[in-house]
């Protein structure tokens, strides 16, 4: 997370060179934005060029197609891998900045994103639901609560897999997992707060600083070694974003990471096996930007009667499916039509189960298949292999 | 008619959603990374047919409205920038590679394909073919590099990027369509020979004269054996000797060179650059190819030989270096080995996101005392002196260009440039070398030096081509 005045030196390094628009040495489509929208300021370049007008004072936020520009990115961070020059790293802080510069000045959020932040404020979470409704799909599934019980775990469930009824597999595949893994776990029901990652993406800093310190402040009071969330969007704000608000004392994993150790421990028994082709889409807010590649990989290799075939694009490559950084409430057209281009990449490998772990793209590769009228089907990896312990 | 208008009139054409004037877009499309005043476009518009090509070509004759096409405006001469206003043509979404024909050996392209795009096609779907590739970064245009006259690396032997164009099809500022070269006769998109070659109404025009909807351009068959080697030599004499001398043997693909500063500029090195006694003064890299190991044998004793007169001759250079042995110790220089490739570490230099040259091509009995003066000239300036060159076409002539990278944030440092870069152009000028890709202060330069009567002839075709003037105004001393 940078703030808008440490972005200067980095958004004047970009040349306009146009590397960031395809992978490097396939040349296949990197950019989810550019893609669709193909002028200039959809690009990387078009936000460098943006902030770079914005600091000399040849732009403002209230100009037309600036706020429009820079809010039509996923911020999928696949530019960074691309771009060649010292500032890659820092494209999605560059984006994030500029986003929260916009909401300082009044121009941003898009009114599209104002109901979901209002959601966060009243709510705490950003599907307009009472507080209560997060602990409903762990009704009788005698998970510990750990705001009363002491655990070794914390299962932070996140909003949406919570909150989301077509993704309630999720949750409870986890949650039965480590059950049957014998792991010694809890979540946080009702007294879960979002970890805000939608704030911050749209760039409500004040909303997202103030619930990330009482997230903070409640993670670090439980007496819990492990964070582990299913979800790429809390999983890479937790651990990569939270940092630049306060540390958390435990450590944070995501389910695939945990879960990979508990294989590797012996800990799970298969009872079934899955005659299936699968191919593996990388969130980019657990691969990309979050630095989990392998865990899941591995696990779908081991998974019995799993035939494992990759994309072509893959890891950092990987292409986003177009639902992260506000997109898909903004633009929910694009959202559908560009995972349809991920949906035809992972069609192409034969495959006819299309697994992942973000319940963010879980509800965008469902659209865009049923919209396709694909073959597929999408499953997360948790749900797959949870599926595959019971008789 | 009514700028409201205008544009209902291009959204008929285009689509609505493929026609932007809001300020962020003209704002990008007001400038590049050079040195050049930016100067904003009314509209930016993206056709994906040549139909609608010309009929926005039909609509900016109607309305006297300005029209520069554009595909990634990485020509490093400002020639994208719309001077006079008017309409962006970004070209895009006409991307589509239509033809590879291995057994005439041409690609048929639109003019939004990339080198990048050409690669991939290549190597994923017809492996026996190779086209040329620039240093320019990967995602520029195939059709306005060979319509810019770029220089690439199969140069050697077979000339610059606009020698390898068979046919096109252009939109001619009227809106009429035609087809040059074989395309023209027969629909085949194989030469443009034997014909009244029509083509030289295009090359080297910077998009003046018309817009290119089609381009054939010519591959090669890869070779099964590559070999690739840097020779390092201590002066600028010995490295331009050797390049000649190695052109005259005829068995090179590539002769190219980079000053020492580029050595320097790989490993990260930002601010003043000096050569440390003792350090060569030229990368040379060359490449050549064989059907055989026996070839590839004998073309390496034919280098080495070479070489070994030079060294008899007192001449003094290290090497040759094998590259693959070279990328084992230092694989920093992976991207002079592989094209297209990224030259960022050079992009990156001045940490500001600005870069400009002025390049030339010209006779290589002359490369060295404008190289030196170049050099001079540079250093003079608080410039480091990086430049490149490269023989083209059996070292029947030669490349010469001075790369900077520049701190577009100081006003003083673009004064300084300009100065530098105008020295530059003069002395090339002076010297038999003939800026290419020319913005168009050196358009003029050339111009103004030029015989009167090819100024006249210019002017004619350009006249008759497109009398409202309507293409590209603004460049070219236009
Ligand atoms: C770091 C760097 C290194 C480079 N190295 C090399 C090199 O080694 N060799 C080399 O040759 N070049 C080099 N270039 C220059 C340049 O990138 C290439 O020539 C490139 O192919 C230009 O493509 P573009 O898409 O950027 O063209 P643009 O800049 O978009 O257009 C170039 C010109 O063509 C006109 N034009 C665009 N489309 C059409 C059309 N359809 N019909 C007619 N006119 C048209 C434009 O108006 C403009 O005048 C380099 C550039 C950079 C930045
Ligand atoms: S962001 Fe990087 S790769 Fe993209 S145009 Fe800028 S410098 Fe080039
Ligand atoms: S973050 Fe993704 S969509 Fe946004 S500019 Fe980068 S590559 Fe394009």
């Amino acid at each position: 997370m940078m703030e808008f005045d440490d972005i200067r030196s980095w958004v004047v390094r970009c040349v306009r060179c146009g590397t960031c628009k395809f992978t490097n040495e396939t040349y296949l489509p990197s950019c989810p934005a550019g893609e669709r929208f193909r002028f200039e300021p959809f690009y990387a370049s078009g936000k460098n060029f943006i902030a770079r007008g914005i600091i000399e004072g040849a732009l403002k936020f209230s100009d037309p197609g600036v706020v429009d520009a820079i809010y039509s990115c996923p911020t999928c961070g696949n530019c960074q891998t691309q771009c060649p020059l010292p500032h890659h790293e820092h494209l999605v802080d560059i984006y994030e900045a500029l986003r929260a510069r916009a909401v300082e000045e009044g121009a941003g959020p898009l009114p599209s994103h104002k109901p979901l932040l209002a959601s966060l404020r009243q709510y705490e979470n950003p599907w307009m639901q009472p507080r209560a409704s997060k602990a409903r799909w762990a009704k009788e599934l005698g998970i510990k609560d750990v705001s009363r019980e002491k655990a070794r775990v914390l299962y932070f469930v996140g909003c949406t897999a919570a909150l989301d009824p077509t993704l309630r597999n999720i949750p409870t595949a986890t949650a039965s997992l480590l059950q049957s893994a014998g792991v010694d776990f809890g979540i946080l029901g009702e007294a879960e707060i979002c970890c805000a990652s939608t704030a911050l993406r749209v760039g409500d800093r004040i909303l997202f600083r103030s619930l990330a310190e009482r997230n903070i402040e409640l993670l670090n009071r439980l007496k819990i070694e492990t964070i582990i969330t299913s979800c790429a969007g809390c999983y890479k704000t937790l651990k990569h974003d939270y940092p630049a608000v306060g540390k958390i004392r435990p450590q944070i994993l995501h389910s695939s990471e945990f879960i990979y150790r508990l294989l590797l421990g012996g800990k799970l028994k298969f009872k079934k096996e899955a005659t299936r082709v699968a191919t593996y889409h990388d969130p980019c807010h657990l691969g990309r930007l979050g630095g989990v590649f392998d865990p899941p990989r591995r696990i779908l290799r081991a998974l019995p009667g799993i035939t494992f075939r990759e994309m072509d694009r893959i890891r950092e490559n990987a292409y986003c499916c177009g639902a992260g950084g506000g997109v898909r409430t903004a633009f929910p057209d694009w959202a559908t039509d560009n995972v349809g281009l991920r949906i035809e990449e992972a069609e192409k490998t034969g495959a006819n189960l299309l697994v992942s772990t973000c319940p963010f793209c879980a509800q965008n590769f469902m659209t865009g298949i049923e919209k396709k009228g694909s073959s597929l089907e999408y499953i997360d990896l948790v749900d797959l292999l949870s599926s595959l312990l019971r008789e | 008619m009514e700028k409201e208008n205008i544009k209902k009139r291009l959204e008929e054409i285009a689509g609505k959603e493929w026609v932007r004037d809001d300020a962020a877009t003209l704002f990008l499309y007001s400038r590049d990374m050079t040195e050049n005043e930016p100067h904003a476009p009314d509209w930016v518009v993206m056709p994906e047919k040549p139909e609608q090509v010309q009929a926005v070509m039909r609509l900016a004759n109607e309305t006297l409205t300005p029209v520069t096409p554009y595909v990634s405006g990485a020509n490093v001469g400002g020639l994208t920038i719309p001077v006079r206003g008017g309409i962006i043509l970004d070209l895009k979404r006409m991307n589509r590679i239509l033809e590879i024909n291995e057994s005439d050996m041409y690609a048929l392209l639109e003019p939004g394909v990339t080198f990048g795009h050409l690669r991939a096609e290549l190597d994923r779907n017809h492996p026996k073919a190779i086209y040329t590739y620039p240093m320019a970064p990967p995602f520029t245009s195939v059709t306005c590099n060979a319509l810019l006259d770029g220089l690439c690396n199969l140069s050697h032997p077979h000339g610059a990027t606009s020698d390898w164009i068979s046919s096109l099809e252009v939109v001619l500022p009227s809106g009429e369509l035609a087809r040059i070269g074989s395309a023209a006769i027969t629909g085949r998109w194989v030469s443009r020979v034997p014909l009244p070659d029509l083509a030289g109404l295009f090359i080297g025009w910077q998009g003046l004269t018309g817009i290119v909807t089609k381009i054939a351009v010519q591959l090669c068959p890869k070779p099964a054996f590559l070999k690739r080697a840097f020779i390092l030599p201590y002066s600028y004499s010995t490295a331009y000797e050797m390049m000649r001398e190695l052109s005259w043997t005829r068995v090179l693909d590539d002769i190219a060179g980079l000053s020492w500063v580029a050595g320097k500029m790989m490993y990260g090195r930002h601010g003043p650059i000096t050569r440390d006694p003792g350090e060569p003064g030229f990368i040379l890299f060359i490449e050549y190819s064989a059907n055989t190991r026996a070839e590839l044998w004998s073309k390496t004793m034919i280098v080495n030989s070479l070489l070994k007169d030079f060294e008899k001759k007192g001449k003094t250079f290290e090497g040759p270096l094998d590259i693959n042995a070279i990328l084992r110790l230092f694989p920093e220089y992976t991207k002079l080995a592989n094209f297209p490739t990224t030259l960022d570490f050079l992009l990156d230099y001045a940490e500001s996101g600005g870069f400009t040259w002025v390049g030339s091509y010209g006779p290589t009995s002359n490369w060295t005392r404008p190289t030196e003066k170049g050099a001079a000239i540079m250093e003079k300036y608080g410039f480091p002196p990086l430049f490149n060159c490269r023989s083209m076409k059996g070292g029947h002539y030669g490349a010469l260009r001075f790369l900077i990278p520049f701190d577009r944030r100081d006003p003083e440092v673009t004064k300084k440039l300009r100065a530098c870069l105008e020295e530059i152009c003069d002395l090339l000028l002076d010297e038999g070398f003939i800026p290419y890709k020319a913005p168009n202060w050196a358009a003029k330069k050339i111009i103004s030096r030029a015989d009167p009567g090819w100024v006249n002839l210019l002017k004619a075709v350009k006249k008759t081509l497109d009398p409202n003037g309507i293409l590209n105004p603004g460049h070219w001393g236009f």
